[in-house]
């Protein structure tokens, strides 16, 4: 059921940031995170639930998010994920790596490559 | 802990994953039913997208972080089905592990135990002794010992002992008891205390001062069933009264001064004259100084008192205590040490050959798992956790086989040897051990995994491959037979070789006979005895008394009986010495006897004459010499007739006689010089031996022998009756027992070494079962089987035995220079390899018999 053929691979460490980033806007439980993942990046990222969940596991194993059961909108039970303190620093030094980092990566890739 | 809650709730952490993705699924189901598709196509498309929700879940058990654990304890689960299942491999391995790690740890259990001294200063406590030949072997005389407690600054503490025999009268007839006679500091420096009452006080330790004495631990509960109010009471020793003023705790293991009572030295001892050497000084070296130091400080000082007293010159050495009661079974630990590390050795390669030809065994096993996605780590945590559950049951095992094993030597401990009391299982040789087994079989168990994993090619699991891996081909196994045969022979060989030894001991003649013997010891107290003439009288008056017993057919007195080990040694002057040696005089042993003594003995009188009684104190002095000093002095001219210079309190002897030589040192030296003394015209010592031949069993003329001497003097007691049987029997204990436990490890050797031929046999059969098959399907014989199987093993064997030979010839010299032996030479060789050949071809039945079974239509059909 492929949506877009512009789809396409996420960097290695990259989902990470990226569901903490989405968990950073309050608690929100991993059907919700795939669903804004998606929108955010208008349908250019299909987060599958074999990488989001063990992502999640994962994370909450290194306490970077916690989680308590709630219900949902629908009022079903839902697990919701939450930004940890630790988590919350975390995120805040991956992004301005991340950012560095594609800065730097702009600036060789956009470059006229004059200096060489 | 956070993992091991995790792995306690895991249950919940199920169902809430479960939850967790069934709410997912659910959303995404709702979301496509909003969007316009009915609902069972909706599921469908749900189910699609989420793929394999199993591998979802695993993926994220594996993130949580209790999947090792989880798969440890599946593991070991896992393990104890695998061994169960092949209850022989299994067993097999734990016997090897149980022997192994057993027998080492007893071993190593009894050396700690029994070598270490009790002190807490023990390393830097020394024994003077007195290296140059002389009476004595203890360095001190009574006025030697007073300067080096004054002058040497070497020491912060010196003491002293002389051991002596005083009658005691009890409440029943004379005692004679051991009496230790101590300098002041004694006690302190040997770490005593007083179970009862005190320590002598210095006032004590002067001449003039009130007699006091202390009871010994034993001879206190023996003798007054422990009763504290014999303190303040009066203990009559030679007729003489003394206080009892305290009980001493019972020493350490030291032989040399096991004293039933205790009495300050100062006041009470008899030699106070330069020359006799008796008594026995302990130093406690200060701190930061070395036994050199120590040694050339008390030289010094020695060497000022011999300018005045040269007759009586004598050279010191130190020796730490330790070594000095220890010294003999110290080497023999160790050489048993050695051979127990060799066990382990050989146990180590076993469980390797086991482990290897297991997991060669299982190698389609493991393809066809690797096959199915198992990987590598997963195989290889799981063959670790056979090996640990292996190590560990093993060295369970070897706990119980170590608590039966320690038994056996102290068992048989002989008497004066140290008693093992400090022995009790010891949790670092265990440990140790333990660790070792543990190695091996990890190592074993893990590194035929990798060649397997590494392999990667799927021969394992194509159906019906042919091996033909013979033992030969198998580099590593062949490796490991061969090191075991050699370990094993190495053991076999020696054990044989001190078996031999001790056969050949015992075959030899002593040239004294020691049966029918009956050997009683009189120690007459120096108040009621103090001179030559008097002594002399009671002596001779003893020995009339004694020939006339019925039965008895020669008496004669000794003071060194055969066997007895301890006699003095000393230098001598002769006749015709050459003049380059008047520097080195010879050394003899001196032995004092009476007339008839060679008679009762039975040594045979090669030439001249036996003592007479007419060779009294007034008449010239004269002497026998044995015959292996007639022969090295006197070059086979009559030695009859010769003067020798010699001894303490001596002088100028004639050479009388010749007689035959004897094997006095424990059997284990060859003949010295020998000089015989007569009692008569030196009866310097108050104790002298009474040997008598008897007719029959020594043993039931006990009474009239006591009945004798209470005639004589019925105030004297008799210190111990024995028989020269019985002295010669201890005298070769040490080796008895040596060769007892040798003769167990090499046995264990040979277990071990038969396990592991047959491990490998059962193996090698196994594998090979359808390469036999084929070739007795193409007409080969089954005696031609047979051949194959044994020759490659013999060709291992003999491998391993010319490697066992080696090494064996490579620590001959070693352990010949400990037990002071030589060795049995080719006979234990021989026997240890045939033994082996033996062992080894019995090991190999079985597996041969199952080859010899093989139906080459089953063989070809397998599979």
């Amino acid at each position: 059921m492929k949506k877009t053929d512009d789809r396409f691979d996420l960097p290695q460490g990259t989902l990470d940031l990226l569901i903490m980033r989405v968990v950073a806007l309050g608690p929100i439980h991993g059907y919700a995170i795939a669903q804004r993942i998606q929108q955010i990046s208008r349908e250019a990222l299909q987060v599958q639930q074999g990488s989001l969940y063990p992502a999640l596991h994962r994370l909450e194993y290194m306490k970077l998010l916690s989680s308590r059961w709630k219900p949902s909108e629908t009022g079903r039970e839902a697990k919701f994920y939450e930004l940890t303190s630790k988590g919350r620093t975390h995120l805040k030094v991956e992004t301005e790596n991340w950012t560095r980092l594609t800065d730097v990566v702009s600036l060789i890739l956009e470059g006229t490559l004059e200096g060489i | 802990m956070g993992w091991l809650r995790r792995l306690f709730s895991r249950e919940r952490l199920e169902a809430d994953l479960d939850k967790e993705l069934r709410f997912h699924f659910e959303s995404q189901v709702a979301d496509k039913v909003r969007s316009g598709i009915s609902e069972s196509e909706a599921r469908r498309l749900t189910r699609i997208e989420f793929g394999g929700i199993e591998q979802i879940k695993e993926d994220c058990r594996e993130r949580r972080g209790t999947m090792w654990l989880e798969s440890l304890s599946q593991d070991v689960r896992y393990a104890i089905r695998q061994l169960r299942n092949s209850p022989s491999f299994t067993s097999v391995a734990l016997l090897t592990l149980a022997l192994g790690i057993g027998a080492n740890t007893a071993i190593f259990s009894i050396i700690q135990g029994t070598l270490e001294l009790p002190y807490a200063n023990a390393d830097r406590m020394v024994v003077v002794k007195n290296v140059s030949p002389r009476q004595s072997h203890f360095a001190a005389s009574w006025p030697d010992f007073l300067e080096w407690r004054g002058r040497s600054k070497s020491f912060t503490q010196i003491a002293g002992i002389f051991t002596s025999m005083m009658t005691w009268k009890g409440d029943k007839e004379p005692q004679s008891l051991f009496i230790g006679l101590v300098t002041e500091g004694y006690f302190g420096l040997y770490e005593m205390q007083p179970i009862v009452g005190r320590v002598f006080l210095p006032s004590e330790h002067v001449t003039g001062s009130t007699p006091v004495c202390a009871l010994g631990e034993d001879f206190w509960r023996e003798q007054f069933n422990g009763d504290a109010s014999v303190v303040g009471k009066p203990l009559y020793l030679d007729g003489k009264a003394c206080t009892v003023i305290g009980v001493m705790s019972r020493v350490v293991p030291d032989s040399n001064h096991s004293a039933q009572v205790w009495i300050p030295m100062e006041p009470n001892l008899p030699f106070r004259e330069h020359g006799s050497d008796f008594i026995r000084t302990t130093g406690l070296l200060r701190p930061g100084v070395s036994q050199t130091q120590a040694l050339s400080d008390l030289r010094n000082i020695q060497t000022q008192v011999d300018k005045q007293f040269p007759e009586t010159a004598h050279d010191l050495g130190l020796q730490s205590l330790s070594q000095n009661v220890f010294g003999d079974v110290r080497a023999m630990m160790f050489i048993l040490w050695a051979a127990v590390g060799f066990i382990l050795l050989i146990a180590c390669v076993n469980l390797a050959i086991m482990l290897l030809a297991r997991a060669s065994g299982r190698a389609r096993e493991f393809a066809v798992r690797r096959a199915l996605g198992a990987s590598a780590a997963r195989l290889i945590q799981q063959t670790l956790a056979e090996s640990l559950l292996l190590s560990v049951s093993g060295a369970f095992a070897g706990l119980a086989v170590a608590a039966v094993f320690m038994h056996i030597p102290i068992g048989a401990w002989p008497k004066g040897f140290l008693p093992p009391s400090g022995a009790h299982l010891n949790g670092e040789a265990l440990a140790f051990t333990s660790l070792l087994a543990l190695i091996t079989g990890v190592l074993f168990g893990i590194v035929p995994m990798f060649r397997i994993l590494r392999q990667n090619d799927k021969s394992a699991l194509r159906q019906g491959h042919i091996t033909t891996d013979s033992l030969e081909q198998n580099h590593t196994g062949s490796m490991l037979v061969i090191a075991e045969i050699a370990f094993s022979m190495l053991l076999v060989a020696g054990a044989l070789n001190m078996a031999f030894y001790l056969i050949r001991l015992m075959r030899t003649n002593p040239g004294v006979n020691p049966k029918n013997v009956l050997v009683i010891n009189v120690w007459l107290s120096p108040q009621q005895y103090p001179d030559v003439g008097k002594k002399w009288r009671f002596y001779s008056t003893l020995l009339e008394r004694l020939a006339i017993i019925p039965g008895v057919v020669h008496a004669a007195g000794s003071m060194d009986p055969p066997f007895w080990g301890s006699f003095p040694h000393g230098k001598f002057s002769y006749d015709d010495q050459p003049d380059e040696t008047a520097n080195q005089n010879p050394v003899a042993g001196f032995h004092y006897v009476t007339p008839g003594y060679f008679e009762t003995v039975q040594t045979p009188i090669v030439k001249g004459r036996d003592f007479t009684p007419q060779d009294r104190p007034g008449s010239p002095k004269v002497v026998l010499i044995n015959r292996e000093m007639a022969d090295r002095l006197w070059h086979g001219q009559s030695a009859i007739g010769k003067h020798i210079h010699c001894c303490y309190k001596g002088g100028d002897f004639e050479i009388v006689g010749i007689a035959g030589d004897v094997l006095l040192d424990g059997l284990a030296q060859p003949a010295g010089n020998e000089i015989y003394l007569s009692v008569q015209q030196n009866a310097w010592s108050q104790g002298l031996s009474f040997l008598l031949r008897t007719s029959g069993d020594p043993f039931t003329y006990v009474l009239s022998a006591r009945h004798a001497v209470s005639t004589v003097d019925a105030g004297q007691a008799i210190s111990s009756i024995t028989s020269i049987e019985t002295l010669a029997d201890q005298a070769v204990a040490g080796q008895r027992i040596f060769t007892l436990v040798t003769a167990i490890l090499g046995t264990l050797a040979l277990l071990l070494a038969s396990i592991g031929v047959y491990g490998v046999m059962a193996y090698s059969v196994n594998r090979r079962e359808r390469e036999f098959g084929i070739r007795l399907a193409l007409g080969s014989s089954r005696s031609g089987i047979l051949k194959i199987l044994f020759s490659g093993l013999f060709g291992l064997v003999a491998a391993g035995m010319i490697l066992g030979a080696l090494l064996t010839f490579a620590m001959r010299a070693w352990i010949a220079s400990i037990l002071g032996t030589t060795s049995g030479g080719l006979l234990a060789f021989a026997a240890s390899a045939l033994l082996l050949c033996g062992v080894a071809a019995l090991a190999a039945l079985i597996p041969a018999r199952i080859a010899m079974r093989i139906d080459p239509m089953q063989a070809l059909r397998s599979e």
